[in-house]
């Protein structure tokens, strides 16, 4: 593949807002961008598409001040210029809303709203209340947003923190808003509503960069697409120009299925069943079964209720009815010492704080699970352990100095594998995994997605939640739908089209 | 190294092992112990009484009941609790032992009566902890009240003195022929067993890993209150037979037992390396901790120096402790990344 920029479809005539030309950041010994481009025009959205690890964040850091670049340069209206820090970049008409909400919630709409900029003072150098509601009102009326400024904002959903943080973000001289990752946590329909926001401050000449990896709008919505891979920009182009294929194969720097190899199983027996499972305000009335060697995939928007689900068969939550099947008969699981004893084993959504004991090293994390087994009269076996520690570094690929090293020194990946260790080290006959790549490099994922694979081919009955649906599909035999706490529909046919399922995840049947 | 015997390194220490120093024998254990070597040099040059048996055996006898108690607030410190009770436990369960002896009950059945109130006691604090998802720190400063409180109206400013004489005896004696108490043999059995299951056994790593981090214990089957539970019940039982033994000890059963015996226990485990964060710690480190605090002691003693100034020198200690690591750990953190 080429590593050429390719700048086309943009007339000559235009003046690019801001241009980042041949720009270097390095974090120690990481190099996070390497001669990253980019120019955004007035008016136009431009998608920057890349995986974990590609240096987005990187980049929409530098433009908003938070991070200087080591090399390359910086260009706004024609000025070259640094950019020195947050306040610098908002004085320059650059707005940023980050991933997650940076809101109070104990505060009201108004509020939160008022701190974005000097709060308004009576003559008294009191708080003007009357200015900063008629400001909130004014500064929501630009963007058509309808909240209820004395709302507080922790009542407020997860489409509406967004919307506030927009409107917090845009000044009347904003000229570049950049939104990273803003449908992350979004349903179809409040991807509808932030859309025809983006296309009314479109229409009034801001530029927009927005940042993420779901495609799926960025087509509906994009004048120009760049993407990146490990750090350096890899290709940019008017969308039209893309397929959803071509840009999958852009990011990854290879086709699907050589990152996702799907095994070929030959699947047993039904070996788990779940019957009208319900935790109320969770999920309701789920049904579904496993069969030895299946990978069944739960896809679902952030809040679907999947990892309630899960957490529910692997008895961390109490469920208020239903009941866990295993090999045919009812089981109890009331905590998750019940749960190992029917082998089943859970890799938790967050491996930072449920999965890893981070200031632990590799062999402490690895034998956590089998301590007992591992003891004789409760004492540890050295040499059971060290062997243990050794065996899964080596079959899981495990890239360290050795196992006493303390598991945060590990990158996500290899942090991963010794979680996946963990859980193979128990033996388990069902195998729950929760977002299993979440915060993984490409390379570390499709690692983890082999081990995965030969757990199938041996047999197990695997569960997967994965919030990126083209990794979901690829791996998996089956896929159930949810959505806000519901079972949606169940797909059985490889190859799933990613279409009706990602319709039927966001409510739409 | 000797390995496969009981005290080989273990290998889920907090520490990362550097330069073949096994994990419960890391940088801090090594300059408690230059500590420990250089004051008591110090104090066997600066008074001829100090490195004499008699020596031994009174400053040995007289810190039993702080030696024993620091063995469990150790374990409990690591899983990330702590127990401020255990001096009033330590009270309540010598003036309990001593109406019981007063009432008639055989010795044996008075002892274990103590120490069923004092795992119970311990209980108390470890289900109200557990139970109600409470700071351990809140829980035990408000049964640290209640303990003692228990142990006033039960005795008022009374003491019992007429204690069975096979029992001060052991309280107070030596074994026959040497400076060696038969409490501090107790100590020593108690302290190699409890090092064994802290560093060897599935139940210290299990203690280790709750402390570190209680969710992801939790996540990986472990019964993270079963273990907090049982470490306050022991910090409890523990605290009681360490009452009872200076009772003995003293040949007095009082109300104000002890008290404010459990910032003392709390400081040695600080100073040995234990984080008050859990998770961190090691059975040497604290052993050491604890000689250096009673050679200090003691050497301040024969010297005459007065309590507050004793009280002054191991405040410094416990502050440089808590410090110390703090201070490291930001220069080697202020270092720049290698590639």
């Amino acid at each position: 593949m080429t590593e050429s920029i390719a700048v086309t479809g943009h007339e000559a005539t235009a003046t690019p807002l801001v241009s980042v030309a041949g720009v270097s950041k390095r974090f120690g010994g990481v190099i996070a961008i390497k001669r990253t481009d980019i120019t955004l025009y007035p008016g136009e959205v431009h998608a920057l598409l890349g995986e974990n690890g590609a240096g987005k964040s990187t980049l929409v850091n530098i433009l908003a001040g938070i991070v200087q670049p080591d090399a390359g340069t910086l260009t706004v209206n024609g000025d070259t210029i640094t950019i020195h820090n947050p306040h610098a970049a908002r004085a320059l008409g650059i707005s940023v809303v980050h991933q997650h909400p940076v809101v109070f919630p104990d505060l009201t709409v108004a509020e939160n709203i008022m701190f974005a900029a000097a709060p308004p003072r009576t003559s008294l150098h009191t708080l003007d209340w009357k200015a900063v509601q008629a400001n909130s009102i004014r500064a929501m009326e630009r963007l058509q947003v309808k909240l209820d400024p004395r709302e507080l904002v922790q009542n407020l959903s997860a489409a509406d923190q967004q919307l506030l943080e927009i409107v917090k973000a845009l000044s009347d001289d904003t000229a570049l808003l950049i939104l990273d990752e803003p449908t992350a946590a979004l349903s179809k329909h409040e991807v509808d509503h932030l859309m025809e926001v983006i296309r009314r401050l479109k229409s009034q000449g801001v530029a927009i960069l927005f940042v993420g990896h779901r495609l799926d709008e960025v087509f509906e919505l994009a004048d120009r697409v760049t993407v990146s891979r490990d750090g350096t920009t890899i290709i940019s182009g008017p969308a039209a120009e893309f397929t959803p294929e071509s840009v999958v194969t852009h990011l990854v720097g290879r086709t699907l299925e050589s990152v996702f190899p799907k095994e070929d199983v030959e699947l047993g027996d039904v070996h788990l069943e779940v019957r009208d499972f319900t935790r109320k305000g969770a999920y309701e009335n789920v049904n579904f079964t496993v069969r030895k060697g299946e990978i069944l995939g739960l896809a679902g928007l952030v809040g679907a209720g999947r990892t309630e689900i899960s957490r529910g068969i692997f008895g961390l939550d109490p469920v208020d009815s239903g009941e866990v099947l295993i090999g045919g008969k009812p089981v109890r699981i009331v905590g998750p010492g019940d749960a190992m004893k029917h082998k089943i084993a859970y890799v938790p959504e967050d491996r930072t704080r449920e999965g890893a004991v981070l200031e632990q090293s590799i062999s402490f994390n690895l034998s956590l699970a089998v301590l007992d087994t591992l003891s004789s009269f409760g004492l540890v076996k050295s040499k059971s352990d060290r062997e243990l520690s050794a065996d899964y570094i080596k079959r899981l690929g495990v890239r360290t100095s050795g196992p006493e090293q303390l598991i945060s020194a590990l990158s996500g990946g290899n942090q991963q594998k010794v979680v996946l260790g963990k859980w193979l080290a128990t033996n388990p006959e069902i195998l729950i995994l929760d977002d299993p790549t979440k915060g993984v490099d490409v390379g570390a994922k499709s690692e983890v997605y082999k081990i995965v694979g030969r757990m199938a081919q041996a047999g197990l009955a695997i569960i997967l939640i994965s919030n990126e649906l083209e990794e979901l599909l690829s791996v998996s035999d089956r896929v159930i739908t949810f959505y806000r706490g519901a079972q949606g529909r169940e797909f059985t046919e490889r190859p799933f089209d990613s279409e009706t399922v990602l319709a039927s995840m966001t409510g739409q049947h | 190294m000797s390995t496969q015997t009981l005290t080989s390194p273990p290998t889920q220490g907090a520490k990362v092992r550097r330069r073949g120093l096994p994990t419960w024998f890391g940088a801090w254990e090594i300059s408690l112990l230059v500590l420990v070597v250089l004051v008591t040099v110090m104090a066997s040059i600066s008074t001829p009484y100090f490195a004499t048996g008699s020596n031994f055996a009174i400053t040995a006898g007289g810190v039993i009941g702080l030696a024993l108690m620091v063995i469990p607030m150790t374990l409990l410190m690591i899983a990330g609790e702590i127990d401020l009770s255990i001096a009033s436990v330590f009270g309540l369960t010598g003036v309990v032992f001593g109406l019981c002896i007063e009432g008639g009950i055989p010795l044996p059945v008075s002892i274990v009566i103590g120490l069923v109130l004092g795992a119970v006691a311990g209980f108390i604090n470890g289900w109200l902890t557990v139970a109600f998802g409470l700071p351990s720190l809140v829980v035990t400063v408000g049964t640290l009240g209640l303990y003692r409180g228990i142990a006033y109206i039960l005795l008022e400013s009374r003491s019992i003195s007429a204690l069975p004489v096979e029992f001060t005896t052991f309280s107070q004696a030596n074994i026959y022929g040497t400076y060696i108490p038969y409490t501090f043999v107790l100590f020593v059995l108690m302290a190699v067993f409890a090092a064994v299951v802290l560093h060897r056994g599935a139940f210290g790593r299990k203690t280790f890993a709750v402390g570190s981090s209680a969710v992801v214990s939790r996540y990986s089957g472990i019964p993270v209150r079963r273990i907090k539970i049982t470490l306050f019940c022991l910090s409890g039982t523990v605290a009681a037979l360490a009452g009872m033994l200076y009772a003995g000890y003293v040949s007095s059963a009082r109300a104000n037992n002890g008290t404010g015996l459990e910032l003392s226990v709390i400081a040695i485990v600080l100073i040995g390396g234990v984080s008050m964060f859990g998770g961190k710690g090691s059975f040497a480190g604290v052993t050491l901790s604890l000689v250096l605090v009673t050679v200090l002691t003691s050497w301040m003693n024969l010297g005459f120096l007065p309590t507050n100034v004793q009280n002054t020198v191991i405040g410094v200690l416990m502050i440089a402790a808590v410090v110390v690591p703090v201070v490291a750990k930001k220069i080697s953190d202020s270092r720049p990344l290698r590639a």
